[in-house]
C-alpha cells in the first residue's frame, strides 16, 4: 500500500510518518530489552517488537505473578509503550498468547496450555508465510486442528520448524532464547588504607592502574578512545578527569602523558582515598607486525598513523581543539569563506570538495581592511593607497574581478570588485571596492 | 631477557648506520637549477632553514612593525618536500603568521590536493607553544614537514630544532621577521626574501609577484661568488614559484660554475 493510499483511509485520524529502519529498531529493542533487566536477569528481544522475559523465580518478589505482569505494563505505560503480555509456561505459547490471544494480559496455568491454543490461529505457531497458506488452502485455520492432525503427516507434509514449533509451545521440547547481557566495563581502583596526599604515590598508582587496564585490553585488541580517572578524596567530592583521544590508543606511554599533566594540577584535598580508572569508550585498534630491523625512514602506514593520532592528541590536549585544526574547502564564492577550520581526524587522507580554484593571494585577510585610495577617475583604478599613515604608489594593475556576495542569505550583501595593484616597491596588494559604500579595502596579499 | 637487550642494542647500532647513510645522500632540491647548484645539490632534507620575510612599511631605526613572511617560498618548498615522501607524509604549519590562504596550496587548476588534504594547522599563540609545538611534531614519524613561525626564538631554540629535524631526518622552515637577521641561529641555511619591482613590458602589465632571494648562510658549503640575490617570480595557475626568466635565460650550466668546496657533511662547523 502505498503511504499516499494510507494517509487517504486514515484522514480523520492524526498519523505519524517515520522512515522504516530496521536497524535502528532493532538496537531499540535490544536497549529496551536491558531496561527489562530490572524485572528479571533473563530478558531476550523477540523481533521485530518482542520481549521473552524469563520470571521463573521473580514473580514472588513482585508478589505473584499478576502484580509483576502489572508492574510490566505500568512501566512500559510510562514509557509511553502500550502492550501485550502473556503469562504461559513456555516462551513460544507466550508468544503465541501475546500476539494472537484475545485479552490483553493473560495468564496461562502449567498444565492448560494446550488448551490456551487450540482456539488461536495457526499464525500464532506459523512464522513462516507459505506454511500458513498452505495450512489454511488444506482448512487447518485454529491450532487445535492443527494438533488434532497426524503427527506423521505433519512430519512428511511440511518441514521440522513447524512440530519442533509446536513442541515447543506444548513443552514437550525446550526453547533456547539468547538473552540480552549488560556490557561489559572495563575498569580498575586501587584503594587506600588511609587518605594519600602525597602526590608521587597517587601518580604511581594511576600509571600502575594504567597498565593493567591496557593489558586487559590488549587481550581484547581493543584501545582505549575516552577514558576517565576518579581520585575519591576524603569529605570531598571526587575529581574527575575524562580524557578523550582521536583514535584508540592502547599506547601506556602515551595515555600516560596525556593523564599525567591532568594529574599534577588535580586538587588532592584532605587526601584521596580511592583511585578509580575507567575506559569510558574504547575501539579496535589495529594491529601491526613488529619487524626485527626497524628502518626510521621509512616506517609503515600503520606506525604513521598511530604517530600521526598521538601527535594531534598532544597538540590538542596541550593548545585546544580550536587551535588544532584542518582546512576544508566550502562552496563560497567568497574568498574569506571558501575554507574552514574543521577538527582533525586521525585518518591521513580526507575526502574534500574540489577547490574552485581562481588566482588568490598567500596572504588573505579574515577582515578586510580599510584604506583610502586615490584614483584618476572615480571608478577607476587606484593610483595611490594610503593604509596606515603609510602611502603606497601604484605602478601596475589588473583589470577588476567582481564577486557577488550571496544575496540569498544577506539582503544587504553587495558586490566587490576585486583590483590586483603592484607598488613601487614590488609589492602585489588585493584590494576591493565595495559596491554599496564605494569604499576601499585591502583584503589580502601576495608574500 | 638478555638477548632481549642484546637484539634491541644491535638494533640501535644498526639504526645509526642506516642513519648517517640516509643523511649524506638526502637533499632536497628547490626546483631552482643555480640554487641548487650553489647549495651543492639542494636544501638539506634534514635540517632547519630560516626564512627572512620583509617588513610592511619602512620603520624608524628602533622601532619594529608588522612583517611579513614569505609564503609563497614556503608553500613551494613545503610542496616539494611533501613530494618527496612516498607514502605522502604530513605537512604542520604551526603560528598563524604562517599560515598561508589555503588557496596556493592546490595544484593543476584545483585538482591536486593532496598538500592541502595532508596539512595539520597548529595556532599556538605563544613563542614557548610554537617551539614546543615544532618539537613535537619533528619527532613524529608521520610528518615529513614542519613550517613555522620562528620569530623570537633564541639561539638555543634553533639548536634544539636543528637537531631534532637532522635526526629524525625532517624538513624544517621558520619564517622569522627580518630585524632578527643579526640573532645567532643554528639554522643550517639562512635566506633573506625582499620584494622584486618588476619591470614590465611595454606591451601590458604582467602579473607576476616577485621577490629578491639571498642566501645569507650555508653551513659546511664554502660558496664561491654566487649566493644570489635570485629572482623568483610566482605562477599564479600553477601556484609554483620559478626562476625568474631573466635569470633563467642568463644562469650559466651549474658544471661550468667555479666549483666550490663542501666539506664531508658530517663535519660540519658551527
Amino acid at each position: 500500500m502505498e503511504l499516499a493510499h494510507a494517509r487517504s483511509l486514515l484522514c480523520d485520524t492524526q498519523v505519524t510518518v517515520a522512515p522504516f529502519a530496521p536497524i535502528e529498531d532493532g538496537k531499540g529493542l535490544e536497549r529496551l530489552s536491558r531496561w527489562a533487566r530490572r524485572f528479571t536477569p533473563v530478558v531476550a528481544p523477540d523481533p521485530p517488537d518482542g520481549l521473552l522475559l524469563n520470571i521463573h523465580g521473580c514473580a514472588h518478589l513482585y508478589g505473584g505473578e499478576e502484580q509483576l505482569a502489572d508492574k510490566v505494563a505500568g512501566a512500559l505505560a510510562r514509557l509511553g509503550l502500550r502492550a501485550r503480555i502473556a503469562v504461559a509456561p513456555t516462551y513460544a505459547g507466550a508468544r503465541a498468547m501475546a500476539r494472537h490471544g484475545a485479552r490483553t494480559i493473560a495468564f496461562i496455568p502449567q498444565a492448560g496450555m494446550r488448551q490456551a491454543l487450540v482456539a488461536l490461529p495457526v499464525a500464532a505457531l506459523c512464522p513462516d508465510r507459505a506454511t500458513r497458506e498452505t495450512l489454511v488452502e488444506m482448512g487447518i485455520e485454529t491450532i487445535g486442528q492443527l494438533l488434532d492432525l497426524p503427527r506423521k503427516a505433519l512430519a512428511a507434509r511440511f518441514d521440522d520448524n513447524l512440530l519442533r514449533t509446536i513442541d515447543q509451545a506444548l513443552g514437550d521440547v525446550p526453547e533456547l532464547v539468547e538473552p540480552v547481557t549488560e556490557p561489559r566495563t572495563f575498569e580498575t581502583a586501587q584503594a587506600f588504607d588511609g587518605p594519600v596526599t602525597d602526590r608521587g604515590i597517587i601518580e604511581s598508582v594511576s600509571r600502575s592502574l594504567l597498565s593493567d587496564l591496557v593489558r586487559e585490553l590488549n587481550t581484547l585488541q581493543k584501545g582505549m578512545r575516552a577514558m576517565a580517572i576518579e581520585l575519591r578524596r576524603i569529605l570531598l567530592e571526587p575529581v574527575r578527569v575524562v580524557l578523550r583521544l582521536t583514535s584508540p590508543s592502547n599506547n601506556p606511554a602515551h595515555l600516560w602523558s596525556l593523564l599525567r599533566p591532568k594529574l599534577e594540577r588535580a586538587n588532592l584535598g584532605h587526601g584521596v582515598e580511592e583511585v578509580l580508572l575507567r575506559a569510558v569508550q574504547i575501539g579496535p585498534v589495529r594491529q601491526e607486525q613488529l619487524t626485527l630491523w626497524c628502518d626510521v625512514l621509512a616506517s609503515g602506514p600503520a606506525a604513521q598513523s598511530t604517530d600521526f593520532a598521538e601527535l594531534l592528541d598532544q597538540l590538542v590536549h596541550r593548545l585546544g581543539a580550536r587551535a588544532v585544526t584542518q582546512i576544508q574547502a566550502v562552496q563560497s564564492y567568497v574568498p574569506e569563506r571558501a575554507f574552514g577550520h574543521v577538527s582533525p581526524s586521525a585518518t591521513p587522507a580526507r575526502t574534500t570538495e574540489r577547490v574552485r580554484f581562481t588566482p588568490r593571494p598567500s596572504c588573505v585577510m579574515a577582515a578586510p581592511e580599510r584604506v583610502r585610495v586615490m584614483a584618476l577617475v572615480p571608478d577607476g583604478p587606484p593610483v595611490r593607497i594610503q593604509r596606515r599613515h603609510h602611502e603606497h604608489d601604484i605602478v601596475a594593475g589588473t583589470s577588476p574581478e567582481r564577486i557577488a556576495l550571496p544575496w540569498w542569505s544577506d539582503p544587504q550583501a553587495q558586490t566587490r570588485d576585486y583590483f590586483m595593484v603592484q607598488d613601487t616597491h614590488g609589492r602585489w596588494l588585493w584590494l576591493f571596492r565595495d559596491g554599496a559604500s564605494a569604499e576601499w579595502f585591502l583584503h589580502g596579499e601576495w608574500v | 631477557m638478555a638477548a632481549g637487550s642484546t637484539i634491541q642494542a644491535l638494533k640501535e647500532r644498526l639504526n645509526c648506520v642506516n642513519l648517517a647513510h640516509a643523511r649524506a645522500d638526502r637533499t632536497l632540491s628547490t626546483g631552482w637549477r643555480p640554487v641548487d647548484a650553489a647549495l651543492g645539490g639542494g636544501l638539506l632534507a634534514g635540517a632547519l632553514h630560516e626564512w627572512f620575510g620583509a617588513c610592511a612599511h619602512a620603520n624608524p631605526p628602533g622601532r619594529r612593525g608588522l612583517w611579513s613572511p614569505p609564503l609563497c617560498i614556503l608553500v613551494h618548498l613545503a610542496w616539494r618536500a611533501f613530494a618527496a615522501h612516498s607514502p605522502p607524509r604530513w605537512a604542520i604549519w604551526i603560528g598563524q603568521q604562517c599560515f598561508p590562504y589555503p588557496g596556493v596550496l592546490v595544484r593543476d587548476a584545483g585538482t591536486d590536493q593532496r598538500l592541502l588534504e595532508h596539512s595539520l594547522w597548529v595556532a599556538a599563540p605563544t613563542a614557548d607553544s610554537r617551539l614546543w609545538a615544532i618539537d613535537l611534531a619533528l619527532r613524529s614519524s608521520a610528518v615529513g614537514v614542519v613550517i613555522a613561525d620562528g620569530s623570537a626564538f633564541s639561539m638555543a631554540a634553533s639548536r634544539r630544532i636543528q637537531l631534532l629535524a637532522e635526526k629524525h631526518q625532517t624538513f624544517a622552515c621558520l619564517a622569522r621577521p627580518p630585524w632578527e637577521q643579526d640573532a645567532l641561529s643554528c639554522a643550517q641555511t639562512r635566506w633573506l626574501v625582499r620584494w622584486a619591482p618588476h619591470v614590465s613590458p611595454s606591451a601590458g602589465v604582467v602579473f607576476k609577484p616577485r621577490w629578491n632571494v639571498e642566501l645569507l648562510r650555508c653551513k659546511g658549503v664554502q660558496i664561491a661568488n654566487h649566493h644570489g640575490p635570485w629572482i623568483l617570480e610566482w605562477d599564479s595557475d600553477t601556484c609554483t614559484l620559478d626562476l625568474s626568466s631573466e635569470m633563467a635565460h642568463s644562469a650559466r650550466d651549474p658544471q661550468e660554475q667555479p666549483a666550490h668546496t663542501r666539506p664531508n657533511r658530517t663535519a660540519r662547523s658551527a
